[in-house]
């Protein structure tokens, strides 16, 4: 076969495409800026990322603030602040990554760019599922302190609050060997399906790979 | 009378009009099912609409478009993978039945070909059949002339084997 005849075979296809192409005129109206691209979405979803973060961290700060007297409620909400703060940080920076994306940059550095932000978000996503276990007990003092004025970790013992710790320990290990042993199953929900790469390390490592193929190139 | 937003809105609509078989291909190429398909073409459709405004029309409106819609495909079909990995890549759903037995068909080989290809890849094959210039492609890709010369000559290469490949030998082809 010579080349010209991959050109005859693409001419062939594109004068077929004339007749199947979406009008402009007529899609104007419905999708002219209401649709959201992938990246659009994504940048949606950190700002609304960001403000969450935000509530929380100014929350937490002046619950800490008020709490200060009291060592074991001020310590669970400043480890939950410290936590709420590290995700705004986080988030601030796939938010500046993302709106630096560029679409009528050529494709390669945008493609790599695309790729880095995606790697960081997928780092980001991989541990703040990891930790999030190990959140449960300061969330719990917390919760309740705001709820009902009490330091619970004062009509418990401390075998109650080790056990707790442990309990999120455990369920952390657990989620980590779930998510490595079912990855690959085909058949789920979606979101069970991120949430199980995420946790496995699959969404970073491939990540990766994709940004080690695009460097390479 | 005529707002400046209508004003734009209508350029835009005329350029598009004039080119658009470059969304249709370029989502074509990195789509699986129709579905997904009609999906990217709206993405890329809206993208462009958006991203018009800073267009500089001291180049030509082909090459900015075929750079965006192959900007928010990456994007897209990075996104969906996913969702799709069980699954073989790219359908023949683009066109009606009667339709489809009317073209040759290497041309759906060709196509099943394109769809194999990374990302990357599948961008330089796409502009060069669309017949622009290794300066062109190096530009809107961004990659040098040389390598996307070698680029193309390796992947051109493997298409022809693809398309012998998968012809039975002494068989015509249709045309």
């Amino acid at each position: 076969m010579e080349p010209d005849d991959l050109d005859q075979l693409w001419q062939q296809y594109d004068a077929r495409l004339a007749s199947i192409t979406p009008d402009p005129f007529v899609v104007r109206d419905r999708t002219f800026g209401r649709v959201r691209t992938t990246i659009g979405r994504l940048q949606r979803g950190l700002v609304f990322e960001a403000i969450c973060d935000a509530i929380a961290i100014v929350f937490l700060g002046g619950f800490s603030a008020d709490h200060f007297a009291q060592r074991n409620i001020f310590a669970a909400a400043a480890i939950l602040d410290v936590f709420a703060i590290a995700m705004f940080v986080s988030v601030i920076a796939q938010l500046i990554a993302a709106t630096r994306l560029d679409d009528a940059a050529p494709v390669l550095p945008t493609a790599r760019a695309l790729s880095s932000l995606r790697l960081l978000r997928a780092r980001v996503v991989f541990t703040t599922l990891a930790v999030a276990p190990l959140m449960w007990l300061p969330l719990l003092i917390v919760a309740f302190a705001a709820l009902s004025g009490a330091d619970v970790t004062q009509h418990v013992s401390a075998a109650w609050t080790i056990g707790n710790l442990a309990f999120g320990v455990v369920v952390l290990g657990g989620a980590l060997l779930l998510a490595r042993r079912f990855r690959s199953a085909a058949g789920r929900p979606a979101i069970v399906q991120r949430i199980l790469d995420a946790l496995s390390g699959r969404e970073i490592s491939d990540a990766q790979q994709f940004l080690r193929g695009l460097v390479a190139e | 009378m005529t707002t400046p937003s209508a004003s734009r809105d209508d350029a835009f609509v005329a350029l598009l009009d004039q080119h658009r078989r470059i969304v249709s291909k370029v989502a074509d190429a990195y789509s699986r099912s129709a579905a997904d398909r009609d999906d990217l073409t709206a993405e890329i459709i809206a993208a462009l609409w958006k991203s018009f405004p800073r267009y500089d029309e001291r180049f030509p409106f082909s090459t900015w478009a075929y750079r965006v819609a192959l900007n928010v495909a990456i994007s897209f079909s990075r996104a969906e993978r996913r969702r799709f990995e069980h699954q073989t890549p790219t359908d023949f759903a683009l066109v009606d039945p009667p339709v489809v037995d009317t073209l040759d068909p290497r041309v759906a080989e060709l196509r099943t070909f394109i769809g194999t290809l990374g990302e990357i890849d599948r961008a330089l094959i796409l502009l060069s059949l669309d017949g622009y210039s290794y300066a062109e492609i190096a530009t809107t890709v961004g990659l040098s002339e040389t390598n996307v010369a070698t680029k193309l000559q390796r992947i051109r290469g493997r298409a022809r084997a693809a398309l012998t490949a998968s012809t039975p030998q002494g068989e015509p082809h249709g045309t």
